[in-house]
């Protein structure tokens, strides 16, 4: 970036012939630093493990949008039928989901027939566009065509802030073509998925999904491992809602960020609900003595434990839950 | 080949300006303030304030865009002899920049207020202050923050629909006769900026907001506000006013759609309020 911002300004005061040579150099380094990136990134590097017979998951990294991991942020997987293949989010890019199809096609020629959006965030769906060719249902909550729709441009314009043009190339925002409204099953021959709707939580549309065959449980972001939850729906919601999610988990859980589980998965929404209910103890507090939200957000410290992106997502929640909180009575 | 080159430099000097606009941005624009500078104060002079006279608070990188805290405290107590009678509060960088102006009197006490608001991308914000004597005082910070004002509003919009034009009034539980006391104005309303674009019908969701305040105690105008889509969901407002004998605290907000909103809290002599909070009601 800054070697291209270099060439630019010396452009700027070239004539015509001195542009067209600088112009060229600008050319061989930019195209440099794009093969470069690409290598960097093959996609036979992209990483996918079997947690059940047939369930594939890709482990996204625990970060922030940057061109180092293109969006490569979520937990994304896919699940192989006898006649087609799911695929439950799609990563935070066009080229994270072509990395996903590649997957997918090192272990079988099967047709794509749904893909499912766990939630409106960007870092699960905007991988959407790699999956076009195959032709699938897409797959998300009733709700989620009207909050998607609305920020479908801020989120476009802050993969391109973040990823740069080169990355975010390609990349466009996929509205369910098969909304879900309570639940449904869906059939991939010889398993079926069931996908569940739920009230505002950690957004207004969230879904989890669950495998007939092995009671895999992919919960989107209503369960984050290791990554600090964030909250964007309803903290009462997310907490009225644990204890169900909790009892689905009868066989492997994938979460919506952080490693999948096989027998831990209790452990894991113990800690989630400790860390909501922690949020939601101290903002209550803060209403309670009078405090501001400035004075709650500035009072409050970041979380104990293990969980990352803490500095970069704890404060959010407590003005989230501040602004739902006082309107308690 | 020539037509490469030139696609490819209209590319670069495309992500130059945007690297160029980021910039700017970040340094804050002269060009956007005396545009606004002249509209309102035409070429009247205006103060720095000191921070003992004028204060603004907001936090240097805002956690939530659309939800950005900003208070504005004066030093001043409101007296006859001297009283701060208008305070604008100004986002440089945002769609609509004034984001509101608030009327005090002498029955304010202080001329404090803090709200919420909107930030579109990385501005100075401002408070200036107006005085009986007609002079204007300022004081700026500059805040991080991007997309608040084309972020939809409505975690819930359900929710949000079910509960507009519901508000809550909470006064200081230790209420001094004589003694400015402080009040928290909330309204359950989703301030639509318009500004976010609809995929699906092909619009922007109409601008409803919010866009004038009036409270009275005992009859007598506390504060008045005029705002604007730079206020964030859910309008939260706290101001001063001076309690002093058996008086009503009454609000009364009027929306982008001329829909009207009161409400009512009593206050017993010195004592804790009498909790005779009447429901909002729309009109």
């Amino acid at each position: 970036m800054f070697s291209k911002l270099g060439c630019l300004t010396q452009l700027k005061f070239l004539n015509r012939a001195g542009q067209f040579q600088f112009a060229w150099i600008c050319v061989v380094a930019t195209s440099c630093l794009f093969v470069g990136s690409f290598e960097a990134i093959a996609d036979s590097d992209f990483e996918m493990h079997e947690v059940a017979s047939g369930v594939w998951v890709h482990t996204g990294q625990i970060g922030d949008f940057a061109p180092e991991n293109r969006g490569d942020l979520a937990n994304l997987s896919f699940v192989i039928g006898e006649r087609c293949v799911a695929v439950i989010d799609t990563g935070g890019s066009r080229s994270v989901g072509e990395a996903l199809l590649g997957a997918i096609r090192r272990k079988t020629k099967l047709p794509v027939c749904y893909v499912m959006t766990s939630h409106m965030h960007p870092d699960h769906l905007l991988g959407h566009a790699a999956f076009l060719n195959e032709h699938p249902q897409f797959v998300a909550a009733a709700t989620q065509a009207k909050a998607l729709s609305i920020r479908r441009m801020g989120y476009l314009a802050r993969q391109k802030a973040t990823l740069g043009e080169s990355l975010s190339k390609g990349t466009e925002v996929i509205l369910p073509t098969h909304p879900v409204t309570g639940s449904e099953q869906f059939d991939l021959g010889g398993r079926f998925l069931t996908v569940q709707t739920w009230r505002t939580a950690h957004t207004d549309n969230d879904v989890t999904v669950q495998d007939s065959q092995t009671q895999t449980l992919f919960t989107g972001d209503l369960l984050f491992v290791d990554h600090l939850p964030v909250i964007d729906g309803s903290i009462k919601g997310w907490l009225a809602i644990l204890p169900e999610l909790r009892a689905l988990a009868q066989g492997p859980v994938v979460p919506g960020h952080g490693p999948d589980t096989q027998k831990d998965g209790l452990k894991a929404f113990s800690l989630e609900q400790d860390y909501l209910m922690s949020v939601a103890s101290e903002v209550r507090a803060a209403l309670r003595a009078h405090q501001t939200l400035q004075q709650a957000v500035s009072a409050t410290k970041l979380p104990e434990g293990t969980w990352k992106l803490a500095d970069l997502y704890h404060r959010r929640n407590i003005t989230a839950a501040f602004a739902e909180l006082e309107w308690e009575d | 080949m020539s037509h490469q080159f030139n696609s490819l430099l209209a590319r670069i000097t495309l992500a130059l300006s945007g690297m160029m606009w980021i910039a700017s941005a970040q340094a804050g624009d002269p060009e956007v303030w005396s545009r606004i500078r002249a509209s309102l104060f035409q070429d009247r002079p205006i103060v720095e304030a000191s921070g003992d006279f004028l204060r603004l608070d907001a936090p240097n990188r805002a956690e939530d865009a659309a939800v950005v805290p900003i208070s504005i405290h004066t030093g001043i107590p409101q007296t006859a002899g001297k009283y701060v009678q208008n305070t604008w509060l100004i986002i440089d960088q945002n769609p609509s920049p004034i984001a509101a102006k608030f009327a005090f009197t002498q029955a304010s006490g202080q001329a404090d207020i803090e709200t919420r608001v909107r930030v579109n991308e990385y501005t100075l914000i401002r408070a200036v202050a107006e005085l009986n004597d007609g002079s204007l005082h300022m004081v700026s910070k500059f805040v991080k923050a991007s997309g608040g004002c084309s972020a939809p509003a409505g975690k819930d919009p359900a929710e949000a629909l079910a509960s507009l034009g519901k508000m809550k009034v909470r006064v200081e539980s230790d209420v001094t006769p004589g003694k400015p006391t402080l009040a928290q104005l909330m309204i359950s309303h989703p301030n639509d900026s318009g500004l976010a674009f609809d995929q699906i019908s092909r619009n922007f969701t109409p601008a409803h907001f919010v866009r004038e305040i009036h409270v009275t105690y005992a009859g007598k105008t506390v504060m008045t506000a005029e705002v604007d889509i730079s206020i964030s969901e859910n309008p939260n407002f706290r101001f001063y006013f001076v309690p002093n004998g058996t008086g009503e605290l009454a609000v009364e907000a009027i929306d982008s759609q001329d829909l009207k909103f009161n409400t009512a809290v009593k206050l017993d002599s010195g004592k804790n309020i009498a909790a005779s909070v009447k429901p909002a009601s729309g009109s």
